[in-house]
């Protein structure tokens, strides 16, 4: 029951950041372009995730909900000590979609328009920041849970180079996957271009910021660095990873958008297979220790109407994104 | 907490009414092909749109903050009552994927599966409602654990899910989001018909507001009823709080305003005149709910409910009568516009603040759930000025869209 648990949480957490991934992404390429062409690209964002995004965010919840029903004591651990990045991304989450929400629905179109949009790129850029820093938090192993100063307690957690890493490595890969999602999304050859060189700038960015995670944590987590390099799931998803940045820059440059899109996935995947194998059975590393995820799941009973509740999810969700997806995804060249 | 919670259930009481409006006026609009029902409706869907997107953010924060601010209270629930949030979570995905599917899907889906996606808005928001409530519910009336007096065993989250607490509180919320949401709106409407802008369309949203508004208002009472005696039965401190009977006593009188009704009160809460109604003097001082606080939102809620009843009556006399309505009743459903919704909120007061000390009632002690970390203030604070300008923006969004298209359409009939 645990490891059905973990596994939707897995997935949860998959699509969250290849959807709301490509979301928060797309906000962030607004913050990178020239004026006349600012306009145009907005628009294609707009278009291009507005009918999906609020499904993409949801999994953000689902995430949550699964902590918190059936590892309600990593749910705690999270919410007590990594309360600061928790609530900075928060603040975020709440500027990103209200923004992006007023900026839509709004039938006026004034100046606030651009108010609108410095807010949602600059939040767009600092959410997935603080999400990566909090995710950092979890593998860096200064967790305290017996500290008794304020700052030893709630800031030492998180306030490390390896975290803030994590936090610039998330954003730089939801920008990345955003650039190769939006390729697709639009027929203007010049627009096309410029995602096509975001793209290509963001994947070796996040390469470098990537390969310096790692590096960072032979370092500051060796706890964790250790456990990576001795296991060849990770290793392999980390090689296989590295490797599929090839057919991505094939494809970018073919314009094979579906397969692009695909291999986007794949090494999004590889990243969290490695991440994964490398933590497993572990939730949470903290000072000189960790708790795996056992010592914090719900009793049995629970996992298992949790697990129900996913799986009817599922049932009824999975094709009703899929009927979406088809609707405002399937002709998207033909708009 | 408090705040957020007070912020989201205006927009989730939103969420799960206003979709209904507006499928109502898309199927008139489907079966007439009148081009006001059409213009309405999409009225309706932008005003769905902003306040769905501000609700599922602070319902994502509202999951979020249940940890941060009551680390102590989730440890214990998580397990037990995390049931119907996963299942509010089920019905919140497929809400946001049926308004993507509406709001996007004109002239591009068939006609009868668009109006459906706009159904399935409403109804999947109303499930979501409903289960939250229950997790609600449980705070009220802890089922499904033993309690060892520090922490839960033998869980069994369906019994939580289905605690007694639940039928009553979902009804009373329900009908409560249909009868703030639809005075609301009517309200708004009434203050453009007042202003000459689009009669026809405007007369025409009063009265499918107000048909689903008039009725929750009138059932009200009711389910108000149905409630008050649980909580006589379960919860005789929260009662005794509500009425501020401070003595316990057989007969009990009920004071509205300066005049006493004796006896009224033992027949409301035990159908017998001459019944004994338990008082305050029975528990300890401690465990007394904050009394001044939860009878003054108990007398607010009360007074407002019952004047919205009153109009409601008045308005299906004035729909029967003719189909005209007089201009000082317009001006009277603009003064109500936020009667339904601090009802609402008061109703909130009453029941959370009632169970007071208690954040699991007689199980958990709030002041033990409150999160170890200091500094609590500049949390509450930077949340209160976010809110407030979320609140601001919100109001004054809607404002525009509204007059924008009144006036719009007001041009081309």
């Amino acid at each position: 029951m645990i490891v059905a648990a973990i596994s939707f949480m897995g997935f949860s957490l998959l699509f969250y950041i290849l959807f709301g991934g490509a979301d928060y992404g797309a906000g962030i390429l607004e913050f990178f372009k020239g004026k006349q062409v600012r306009k145009e690209q907005r628009e294609v964002i707009a278009r291009a995730i507005g009918p999906v995004w609020e499904v993409n965010h949801v999994w953000l919840v689902l995430i949550v909900v699964i902590l918190f029903m059936g590892f309600p004591g990593l749910y705690t651990l999270i919410t007590t000590y990594l309360h600061i990045p928790v609530l900075l991304a928060l603040i975020g989450i709440i500027l990103r979609g209200t923004t992006f929400a007023f900026r839509s629905y709004d039938s006026i179109r004034d100046s606030t328009q651009n108010l609108y949009s410095a807010l949602f790129t600059l939040s767009s850029a600092l959410t997935p920041f603080w999400l990566g820093v909090t995710a950092g938090a979890l593998v860096a192993g200064k967790l305290d849970p017996g500290a008794t100063r304020f700052f030893d307690a709630y800031v030492m957690p998180w306030a490390n180079g390896f975290c803030f890493f994590m936090g610039l490595f998330t954003s730089s890969l939801f920008a990345f996957l955003a650039s190769v999602y939006l390729i697709g999304e639009t027929k203007q050859s010049h627009l096309k271009q410029i995602f096509r060189q975001r793209a290509r700038g963001f994947s070796q960015l996040s390469f470098v910021l990537g390969t310096g995670v790692l590096l960072l944590s032979w370092w500051e987590a060796p706890h964790f660095f250790e456990r990576f390099i001795n296991s060849w799931i990770s290793l392999t998803a980390f090689g296989l990873g590295t490797l599929s940045l090839y057919p991505v820059s094939i494809c970018i440059r073919e314009e094979k958008i579906a397969l692009s899109r695909f291999f986007c996935g794949f090494q999004v995947f590889q990243i969290l297979l490695g991440w994964f194998a490398a933590q497993y059975p572990v939730a949470v590393f903290i000072k000189n220790g960790s708790y795996p995820f056992k010592d914090f799941a719900a009793p049995t009973p629970t996992l298992f109407q949790l697990v129900v509740a996913l799986t009817f999810g599922s049932f009824t969700i999975i094709p009703a994104i899929i009927y979406l997806l088809i609707i405002f995804k399937g002709n998207t060249n033909r708009a | 907490m408090a705040i957020t919670l007070g912020f989201h259930i205006v927009f989730a009481a939103v969420g799960m009414a206003m979709p209904f409006f507006m499928a109502v006026s898309h199927f008139r609009y489907l079966r007439r092909r009148n081009p006001v029902d059409l213009a309405l409706t999409k009225l309706w869907s932008r005003g769905v749109a902003i306040f769905f997107a501000t609700g599922a953010v602070s319902g994502t924060v509202l999951a979020f903050e249940l940890g941060l601010l009551w680390p102590g209270f989730m440890k214990h629930a998580g397990s037990i009552i995390g049931m119907p949030f996963a299942w509010e979570g089920t019905a919140f995905f497929l809400e946001a994927v049926a308004l993507g599917l509406f709001l996007y899907g004109w002239n591009r889906l068939p006609e009868w599966v668009h109006w459906f996606s706009g159904l399935v808005v409403g109804i999947s928001g109303v499930a979501s409602g409903i289960f939250v409530i229950s997790a609600n519910g449980w705070m009220n009336a802890p089922t499904g654990f033993e309690w060892t007096g520090s922490r839960a065993t033998h869980i069994d989250p369906v019994a939580a899910m289905f605690n007694e607490a639940w039928a009553h509180q979902a009804i009373h919320m329900v009908i409560a989001a249909f009868e703030a949401v639809g005075f609301a709106v009517a309200g708004l409407h009434a203050f453009l018909l007042l202003k000459k802008i689009n009669p026809a369309l405007n007369l025409r949203a009063i009265k499918i507001a107000l048909a689903f508004g008039a009725l929750a208002a009138i059932v009200q009472p009711l389910s108000g009823d149905f409630s008050s005696r649980w909580v006589v039965e379960n919860q005789p401190e929260k009662f005794a709080a509500m009425e501020s009977l401070f003595h316990t006593q057989k007969g009990a009188p009920l004071h509205i305003g300066g005049i006493q009704i004796p006896g009224l009160l033992s027949f409301l809460a035990h159908r017998k005149w001459d019944a004994e109604v338990i008082g305050l003097d029975r528990f300890e001082r401690a465990l007394w709910p904050p009394v001044s606080i939860v009878r003054v939102a108990f007398q607010i809620m009360i007074a407002l409910g019952v004047v919205l009843m009153l109009i409601s009556l008045l308005y299906f006399w004035f729909a029967y009568r003719s189909r005209t309505l007089p201009s000082w009743f317009l001006r009277c459903l603009v003064v109500l516009i936020p009667s339904g919704f601090v009802a609402m909120e008061a109703g909130w007061i009453v029941t959370e603040v009632g169970r007071q000390p208690w954040i699991i009632y007689r199980v958990l002690k709030t002041s033990e759930a409150v999160t170890p970390m200091p500094g609590m203030v500049i949390h509450l604070l930077i949340f209160c000025v976010i809110y407030l300008i979320l609140s601001i923006a919100v109001t004054w969004l809607m404002r525009r869209q509204i007059i924008v298209a009144s006036q719009a359409d007001g041009d081309n009939p």
